[in-house]
């Protein structure tokens, strides 16, 4: 029997667990907590808490608003996994804009003109300055985390004119995107220049190699779609190779197992995933798999009449691709509804179940983590 | 025999419980403590038996197959391959809760960084969503809270301890 576990072997342990197994051990005793609460554990926690699958942070708002649950993707037991309710701050109807190493970015729903960080794990949260005319203006943000500074930054890319898509009022006037950035720390926001880009924004986010991507919408009737990217270091918008020559139009960007993802929809309910195995060399994106058919447990009816009101009732996607898992299976999202794990290896389907999972949820990838947030 | 044809240098080890262990000297350089002792007694003669007053000769055996198969990894080239992996997980498989805390207690005092790692996060794995008297249980930790306390710790993160399991 262990009377004594030394200080530095209980750290270790510590920072290797997922967050909410990590918050549990507070309560283990008076040691534990105080562990938990040194800020070298946070740091070292920090630093290992992509070796752990992420976890899931459900965003739903229907039938009650700004409802955050947390799940824990921790492999090998979901039976008994069980998913917990975080407890909200006191915040205006909001969206996730992203998540990125610990912190989730979240946008006043309504008045759009308020931006948030908040770490989910500890309730801590900031509100960020109001940028310039955000309000009146469509904007489409990104935020992630660099490591060789540990600074956070924010991005958000204001479209002065919108294309419809069937009528522009010229196609000699480039487009033009103003972009403007924060970096979590500081006072205000930098313009830093325009892009004759219109990214489009999606749920989530696409950090890979120092760099948020996004889709973008044609420029002109025709024109191709593109992929774009924001260097968090440089600050500058780079364009990146398609899988070969596929219109974007059908094609959702997801980061598997550390390389940039592509989800090519061929209908509504069977996707190709390419994978680009050298980060900016086209020729590198490869097919990698098919997901067929599947019609997870329970869904084979359509959602109630009342929730088709609900911001997060979809039709055209009928599945999205979360994230890859320690354990080589895909994690899948049909509808808002029910979360399935792909194994890619033998083309098999399994149905998630988790007590206490909300009806409705739009799910974000997160590494949760007790980082602090500095202002 | 080692390619110069000298004799391959053997470790002496004493354990707690009085065992005597020769160990190849790549595999006892691997403890850092016994490192250390030749490094600050440098005539020590080449039958020196170093003590080892804080473990006892069952975990120091798990000890030394584990290190002796990673010294064998390191010099084929395979450290970080699938083999390893593979080793590590049949190494670890019939260990109990109980052998497991012997060796990482042995391997943070012999101060073993490879070792350290693999056993920590082994141990991790098995206290990811387990409750907290679970936890106790594992450690032998005693619960040192009062009940005031514990129920304003429990208030402070109460949405953590819904659903974890029950053993």
């Amino acid at each position: 029997m262990i009377e004594y576990l030394p200080h530095e072997v209980a750290l270790c342990i510590l920072s290797r667990l997922p967050v909410t197994s990590l918050l549990q051990c507070k309560l283990v005793c008076r040691a534990w907590y105080n562990l938990t609460q040194n800020p070298d554990l946070v740091t070292l926690h920090f630093s290992r808490s992509g070796e752990n699958d992420p976890c899931l942070i459900l965003h739903c708002d229907y039938p009650i608003r700004n409802q955050l649950y947390s799940l824990e993707l921790s492999t090998g037991n979901e039976e008994n996994q069980r998913v917990n309710k975080i407890r909200v701050p006191m915040l205006p109807e909001f969206n996730v804009v992203g998540s990125s190493k610990g912190l989730l970015c979240l946008r006043d729903s309504l008045t759009k003109d308020s931006l948030y960080i908040y770490n989910p794990f500890t309730g801590g949260y900031v509100k960020l300055p109001k940028p310039m005319r955000l309000s009146n203006q469509d904007a489409v943000f990104g935020f992630g985390f660099r490591p060789e500074t540990k600074e956070y930054k924010m991005v958000m890319i204001c479209c002065y004119q919108i294309p419809s898509g069937f009528h522009f009022s010229s196609e000699i006037i480039p487009p033009k995107s103003q972009v403007h950035i924060f970096t979590l720390g500081c006072l205000s926001w930098r313009h830093v220049g325009n892009i004759p880009y219109y990214p489009l924004q999606r749920p989530g986010q696409v950090l890979i190699n120092g760099r948020l991507h996004w889709r973008t919408q044609p420029q002109k009737r025709r024109s191709p779609r593109l992929l774009i990217s924001f260097d968090l270091a440089d600050e500058q918008f780079r364009v990146v190779p398609k899988p070969g020559d596929l219109d974007t139009y059908k094609l959702s960007l997801v980061v598997l197992g550390g390389f940039l993802s592509a989800a090519v929809h061929r209908n509504h309910r069977q996707c190709d995933i390419w994978v680009m195995k050298a980060y900016d060399v086209k020729e590198s994106w490869t097919k990698q798999f098919s997901i067929g058919i599947h019609v997870p447990r329970g869904l084979e009816q359509d959602v109630a009449q009342s929730f088709r009101a609900s911001k997060f009732y979809r039709n055209r996607s009928s599945f999205q691709v979360l994230c890859l898992l320690k354990n080589g299976d895909l994690l899948l999202d049909y509808k808002c509804r029910a979360l399935v794990s792909y194994n890619p290896r033998n083309d098999t389907f399994k149905d998630l179940s988790f007590h206490g999972i909300p009806n409705w949820f739009e799910p974000f990838v997160h590494e949760g983590n007790l980082t602090l947030i500095n202002m | 025999m080692s390619k110069l044809g000298q004799a391959k240098r053997i470790i002496f080890l004493k354990t707690a419980d009085g065992q005597l262990f020769e160990v190849d000297e790549p595999v006892a350089m691997e403890f850092e403590i016994v490192k250390s002792f030749f490094d600050e007694n440098e005539d020590a003669a080449d039958d020196t038996v170093v003590p080892l007053p804080n473990v006892s000769a069952e975990p120091l055996a798990g000890i030394i197959e584990f290190c002796k198969a990673h010294v064998e990894f390191r010099a084929n080239g395979a450290a970080g391959k699938d083999e390893v992996k593979k080793f590590n997980a049949e190494y670890i498989k019939e260990k109990s809760n109980e052998q497991l805390k012997e060796l990482i207690l042995a391997a943070n005092y012999l101060n073993i960084k490879e070792m350290l790692d693999f056993l920590t996060e082994t141990i991790a794995n098995r206290l990811k969503n387990k409750s907290v008297e679970y936890v106790r249980a594992f450690f032998g930790i005693e619960n040192d809270f009062t009940p005031q306390e514990e129920e304003a710790v429990r208030k402070e993160y109460e949405w953590a301890f819904e659903g974890v399991d029950e053993d």
